[in-house]
């Protein structure tokens, strides 16, 4: 076992067949998503380690129905195997402790029938450093850090958890891009504050949002120039009857820059396109008597009644950012946002990115 | 252990990503020849529906003389409580567990 640095080495001298080899190994202990994974070292691993001033056997998550506990070094050799570079790891775990604070992710959540997929959003500016898109074609593919520290996450559920398809795993279809939805919020070009300044980090702090999310519908409008009609565009899709199962549903909002700025020159900030949202979202009791979902049981699960009166039911339960998360990414160069659907609700709380300090690192 | 790693071909070791430290295999009981004498309970996991399957079961068992005892998880989304499993353990010899939707 040596210190290799790959970026030292010369190409001629590495061997594909012992690349393979490797690979294949870790494909037959069970431990990928179906992808090549890297297989971690330990000096690999301890450049992953050196990015962070945690414990390795700090427990960053737990869960009492099988016993099983997250590491910071189980999350770093995940991290290592999903691709990422040392570098990432802090991002990982900020978005890992983001995603802990979700109150779905300690129960059954990742073992879910719905097989959510974590929403991570990268503000500040580790995003530039690392590398992460927040720009075109922000949901990528393309991207090394968006795709990779999305990978992790996975990778840790299934190795760490033991969350495994057809095993502890119940997704009836599971989700596209499950483990690839990592963002950079476009703070260049977005007219609001960032998103983990309204989730409570400080402006220019480095910092990560997550929650888990259903499915993602795009929102294509290209022209209007009334902020109204815009919202509608979105209310209309946001209020589908289809991905609406318990009484209320949260959702969010990643507005491309132009549809965000369309809206803000119109004096909408967050909170106002939130309150019109939670307003205008929601159906007739009649359109949801049509599709069987107009009853309300004592744990508030749609179901087919036929006896209520006439009326409204709101989508959202509040116009708070638990319910609705904006953020915004993507080009400037079309009309086009994505509308996603949370699981249960957001926790509304950033995790700054505690990297070690740059000088310590390496040495 | 992650620490151990395996060893893969060659002579490096490829560490493991998995959490070994603790055992997630758990014993269960042997699976009893017949239910005459046992105490059996119905546990409903609280998804919608399970009530519908636990009462046919009941009825079911009833015609070949087995009452039985119900309980019900608070909610599906989490583990049962410990005081609910230890109740169910203590008046129980086995447990028939419902999941619906």
């Amino acid at each position: 076992m040596t210190d290799l640095d790959p970026g030292s080495l010369d190409p001629g001298s590495l061997d594909p067949d012992m690349a393979q080899a490797a690979i294949e190994h870790c494909y037959e202990q069970g431990w990928s998503d179906g992808l090549p994974l890297v297989p971690v070292s330990r000096p690999l691993l301890e450049r992953f380690l050196a990015t962070v001033d945690r414990a390795p056997d700090e427990v960053i998550g737990h869960l009492p129905q099988f016993d099983r506990s997250v590491t910071v070094e189980l999350a770093a050799i995940n991290a290592a195997m999903a691709g990422c570079r040392p570098e990432y790891f802090p991002v990982v775990l900020a978005a890992w402790d983001a995603l802990v604070l979700e109150r779905s992710t300690g129960g059954g959540g990742w073992q879910s029938t719905s097989g959510p997929a974590p929403l991570i959003v990268v503000n500040g500016p580790v995003a530039t450093e690392l590398g992460i898109n927040g720009a075109g074609g922000v949901f990528g593919p393309g991207f090394r850090a968006n795709m990779t520290i999305g990978r992790a996450i996975g990778l840790i559920v299934r190795n760490a958890y033991g969350i495994r398809p057809h095993v502890l795993e119940q997704a009836t279809q599971g989700l596209p891009g499950r483990w690839t939805m990592c963002i950079a919020e476009n703070e260049a070009e977005s007219p609001w504050e960032p998103l983990s300044v309204e989730a409570g980090v400080g402006p220019g702090v480095s910092a990560v949002s997550a929650t888990l999310l259903r499915t993602s519908e795009f929102v294509d409008n290209r022209h209007t120039s009334s902020a109204e009609q815009l919202l509608a565009d979105f209310a209309d899709t946001l209020s589908r009857t289809g991905a609406w199962i318990f009484r209320n549903a949260s959702a969010g909002v990643v507005f491309c820059p132009e549809h965000a700025q369309m809206l803000a020159a119109a004096g909408f900030g967050r909170a106002e396109v939130r309150a019109w949202l939670a307003e205008h979202c929601g159906r007739m009791v009649s359109d949801l008597a049509a599709v069987g979902k107009d009853g309300l049981g004592d744990k508030g699960v749609r179901h087919a009644d036929g006896t209520r009166e006439a009326g409204f039911d709101p989508l959202l339960a509040s116009a708070e950012p638990k319910n609705l998360l904006l953020a915004v990414a993507g080009a400037r160069n079309a009309g086009i946002s994505m509308v996603v659907r949370i699981f249960s609700d957001w926790s509304g709380r950033a995790v700054p990115v505690r990297a070690r300090e740059r000088a310590e690192v390496g040495a | 252990m992650a620490v151990n790693g395996t060893r893969g071909p060659g002579s490096l070791v490829i560490l493991d990503p998995t959490d070994e430290s603790s055992p997630d295999v758990r014993t269960a009981i042997e699976r009893p020849a017949s239910l005459d004498g046992l105490r059996v309970g119905l546990l409903d996991i609280a998804k919608p529906r399970g009530d519908v399957f636990l009462d046919r079961l009941a009825e079911l068992l009833a015609e070949r003389g087995i009452t039985v005892r119900r309980y019900a998880k608070p909610t599906f989304t989490k583990p049962m409580p410990p005081d609910l499993r230890r109740e169910i353990t203590t008046e129980c010899d086995v447990v028939i567990e419902a999941l619906a939707d």
